[in-house]
C-alpha cells in the first residue's frame, strides 16, 4: 500500500521509548530528500551509528547538510537537538529585558527546575519545529520526538511551562506580606503550605517565579499554536509501536489522547516484526546440528507467532492505515540502508 | 573471590531500583525478580510510579501475587502533609486550593522528593522485605535521583532539609542497589553507559551486574559453523542463519562495549512466551541462575 504524503508537511513520529522511532525517522527523511523534497529531520539525542550513517562524525548538536556520495541529489537537513541548553534561549526569548534574562539565567534553583520539570525536552523539540514551520525552507519536515510515555506530555509541555508560571502563583510572591490579596482559603492554605515545605523553600522558589513574571503568556501562545499545528491537515501524526503484550495499552491510551485532542492518527507503524522463514524444503544435517538448527527455527517462529498475535489486536483497537516493518538484522549504519527502509515506508 | 548470585545480592538489600531505557524489560525483570524472592523465603514489595500521574498499565501483578503498590505524587504529597499537619481537614483545605495545587505541580523536584521519601517509609516500616522499585526510562529516572541531591545542596536547614537528607541517605546507603538493564543493541547500550555516568557523577551509588536482556537463547545441540551452513541450507533457511549470525554479532559488540566499559554482565534469553505473566515467570527461572 502506498503512503501518500504528497500533502504533508510535517510529520511526527510519535510512540513510546525504545521502539526504532530515530532510525524510523532517518530513514524516511533519506526517502523523501531523494524524491525531490526539500527534507528535515529533527531529532533529539541519536545514536551514535545513526549520527555517522547521516554524515555527522562528531557529537557536535546543530544542524547540517547530509552529504552521499552515493546519492549526490539528496536533499537532506539534519537537526539534533541539545535540549537543556535550548532551554536557555526559550528563556531569552520570553524574557522581557536582558535584566530579567540575566537573572533567570543565574538563578540557582532554575537549572534544577528546567531538569525536574519534566517536559523540558518536549517543550524544546516543539519550539524549534515551530521556528522551522515559520522560515518556510523545507518541503517536509520529519520530527522524531523524544519518548514519551504518554502523548499529552509532548502536546501539552507548553502548556505546563504556562500553568507552572500561572498569574495567581506569581502574585502571591510580588505581594509578599501581602496576603490580604487573597482569599482566606488561600491565606490558610498557602500558610499551612509554608508549615509542610518550610519558608526557605518558598522563597527560593519565589524568586524565581517572580523572575519568570510575564513570560507565561508567551508559553500559552506556544501551546496553541502547537496544538494548531498538530491538528493541520497538512500534519501527520504516526505512531510507533511493537506488537507485544507490554506496548499493547500504552499504544491504545496514546491513540486515545490523540482522539480526545482532535488531532487524527495518520499510520499507526508495528516495527520490528520477526521475519517469516518458513520452508518446507528438507534439511540435510548431521543429528548434533539438526537438533540445534530445529531449536533456532522453533525460537524465531514462535517470536514470529506471539507478535502476529499482538499485532491483529492492535490493528483491531487501533483502526488506522497500518505499516508493517520488518525487524532488520542489518544495521542501520548508511544511507543506502535507510534509504531502503524508508522507501519501505512509503512504497 | 566468588561472585555473589542475583539472589544472594537482591536478598541483602532493603531497596533495588530498575532502570534503564524505554522496552528493555523493567517492569518483567522487577515482577520476576519479587518472584524469585518470595520463592526463598524473603517478602518483596514491587512499587511503580508514574511521573505524570497518569493511570499506569494494570500490570497482572495480582495473578502473579506479588504486592504492588502504584505510587502517584499528589498522593504521596498527601500523606507527607498529614504527617506533619495531622489534620485531615487543614491537609483537604491545602490540597483542594487552586492556587497551592498549581505551586505543588510546579515546584522543582518535589514529586521525586516525596516519593522517595514513600519509598523510604515503606522500607523502614517491613525491615525484613526487599522493596523493588520499577523507575521510569532513563530520563526520569536521573531526574528522580538528581531532584533530592540537587535539593540537599539548596536547603541547608529546616524541615524541607531534614526530609532530604533522609532520603539521599536511603539513596546511598550500601543496603539500596541500582539495577541497570538493557538489551542487546547499540542504542539501549549506549544509553545505558550514559545513564550510568549522570548516576555516578550524582553520587556513588551502589550499582549491582547490568541486565542484557533478550540476548539469543543457547539451543540444544551442535552450533552450525557459517561453512556448514553454506553447504547444507538454501533459501528459507539460509537467510534465517543469516539473521540469526547478524543477531549474534550485534550481541557480542554490545557484550564488548559493557565490559569493556568495565560493568558487569548477566545475560537473560529472549523468550517467546505468549503472554506476559508467563514471561514474568519464565524469567523468575532463569534468574535463580544468575
Amino acid at each position: 500500500m502506498m503512503w501518500d504524503l504528497a500533502n504533508k508537511k510535517i510529520i511526527l513520529i510519535g510512540g513510546p521509548g525504545g521502539v526504532g522511532k530515530t532510525t524510523l525517522a532517518a530513514a524516511l527523511g533519506v526517502s523523501l530528500g531523494l524524491r525531490g523534497y526539500r527534507t528535515l529531520v529533527l531529532t533529539v539525542d541519536p545514536a551514535r551509528r545513526l549520527a555517522q550513517a547521516l554524515g555527522f562524525k562528531d557529537f557536535a548538536y546543530s544542524i547540517k547538510k547530509v552529504i552521499s556520495q552515493d546519492y549526490p541529489e539528496l536533499q537532506l537537513t539534519a537537526s539534533m537537538l541539545d535540549s537543556e541548553h535550548y532551554f536557555d534561549k526559550v528563556i531569552e526569548r520570553f524574557a522581557r529585558s536582558p535584566e530579567q534574562k540575566k537573572k533567570i539565567l543565574e538563578n540557582r534553583l532554575y537549572r534544577t527546575m528546567v531538569e525536574s520539570l519534566g517536559g523540558s525536552h518536549e517543550y524544546a523539540a516543539m519550539e524549534r519545529l515551530l521556528e522551522f514551520v515559520s522560515s518556510d525552507e523545507y518541503d517536509k519536515i520529519i520530527v522524531d520526538t523524544p519518548p514519551t510515555q504518554n502523548a499529552l506530555d509532548l502536546l501539552q509541555a507548553p502548556q505546563r511551562l504556562a500553568n507552572f508560571m500561572d498569574n495567581s502563583v506569581l502574585k502571591w510572591f510580588q505581594k509578599k506580606g501581602g496576603l490580604v490579596l487573597f482569599q482566606r482559603g488561600t491565606q490558610m492554605a498557602m500558610k499551612a503550605l509554608q508549615t509542610i515545605l518550610g519558608s526557605e523553600f518558598l522563597d527560593n522558589l519565589a524568586a524565581v517565579l517572580g523572575d519568570l513574571e510575564g513570560m507565561q503568556a508567551g508559553f500559552r501562545s506556544r501551546h496553541l499554536a502547537v496544538m494548531e499545528l498538530f491538528r493541520d491537515p497538512s500534519s501527520a501524526f504516526v505512531l510507533v509501536t511493537q506488537a507485544s503484550e507490554a506496548r499493547f495499552l500504552e499504544s491504545v491510551e496514546f491513540h486515545k489522547t490523540l482522539q480526545k485532542e482532535n488531532i487524527a492518527l495518520e499510520r499507526l507503524i508495528l516495527n520490528r516484526l520477526e521475519p517469516d522463514f518458513q520452508s518446507s524444503s528438507p534439511i540435510e544435517l548431521e543429528k548434533d546440528c539438526l537438533t540445534w538448527f530445529t531449536a533456532l527455527q522453533k525460537h524465531f517462529e514462535e517470536l514470529r507467532l506471539v507478535q502476529q498475535k499482538w499485532s491483529e489486536a492492535f490493528q483491531a483497537a487501533i483502526k488506522v492505515p497500518t505499516i508493517r516493518v520488518k525487524r532488520k538484522s542489518t544495521l542501520m549504519s548508511d544511507i543506502h540502508a535507510l534509504k531502503q527502509l524508508g522507501d519501505e515506508l512509503i512504497g | 573471590m566468588v561472585k555473589p548470585s542475583y539472589l544472594e545480592e537482591i536478598i541483602s538489600r532493603k531497596v533495588v531500583f530498575f532502570t534503564g531505557k524505554g522496552g528493555v524489560g523493567k517492569s518483567a525483570i522487577a515482577s520476576a525478580t519479587a518472584l524469585l524472592a518470595q520463592r526463598h523465603g524473603k517478602a518483596a514489595f514491587l512499587v511503580s510510579w508514574n511521573p505524570f500521574d497518569q493511570q499506569a498499565r494494570p500490570l497482572p501483578y495480582q495473578t502473579l501475587g506479588i504486592p504492588h503498590l502504584l505510587l502517584s505524587g499528589p498522593d504521596c504529597f498527601r500523606e507527607y502533609a498529614l504527617n506533619i499537619l495531622k489534620f485531615e481537614k487543614v491537609v483537604n483545605l491545602v490540597l483542594e486550593n487552586k492556587v497551592v495545587n498549581t505551586f505543588i505541580s510546579a515546584a522543582p523536584g518535589l514529586t521525586e522528593a516525596v516519593i522517595a521519601g514513600k519509598i523510604w517509609d515503606l522500607s523502614q516500616k517491613n525491615p525484613d522485605a526487599v522493596v523493588l522499585v520499577d523507575l521510569p526510562a532513563s530520563g526520569h529516572a536521573v531526574s528522580f535521583f538528581s531532584s533530592p541531591l540537587g535539593l540537599r545542596k539548596l536547603f541547608r536547614m529546616g524541615l524541607v532539609h531534614r526530609e532530604i537528607e533522609r532520603i539521599c541517605e536511603m539513596m546511598l546507603s550500601p543496603s539500596t542497589l541500582i539495577q541497570l538493564l538493557s538489551i542487546p543493541e547499540e542504542l539501549s547500550v549506549s544509553e545505558t553507559l550514559e545513564l550510568k555516568k549522570k548516576l555516578l557523577s550524582l553520587g556513588e551509588f551502589n550499582f549491582s551486574p547490568i541486565f542484557l536482556n533478550q540476548c539469543l537463547p543457547e539451543f540444544p545441540g551442535k552450533p552450525l559453523s557459517k561453512e556448514n551452513a553454506k553447504s547444507a541450507l538454501s533459501g528459507k533457511t539460509h537467510e534465517l542463519f543469516n539473521y540469526y549470525s547478524t543477531l549474534l554479532e550485534q550481541e557480542s559488540d554490545a557484550f564488548s562495549v559493557l565490559q569493556q566499559a568495565g560493568l558487569g554482565i548477566r545475560k537473560l534469553s529472549r523468550l517467546s512466551c505468549p503472554e506476559w505473566i508467563t514471561t514474568v515467570e519464565a524469567i523468575s527461572e532463569a534468574l535463580e541462575h544468575s
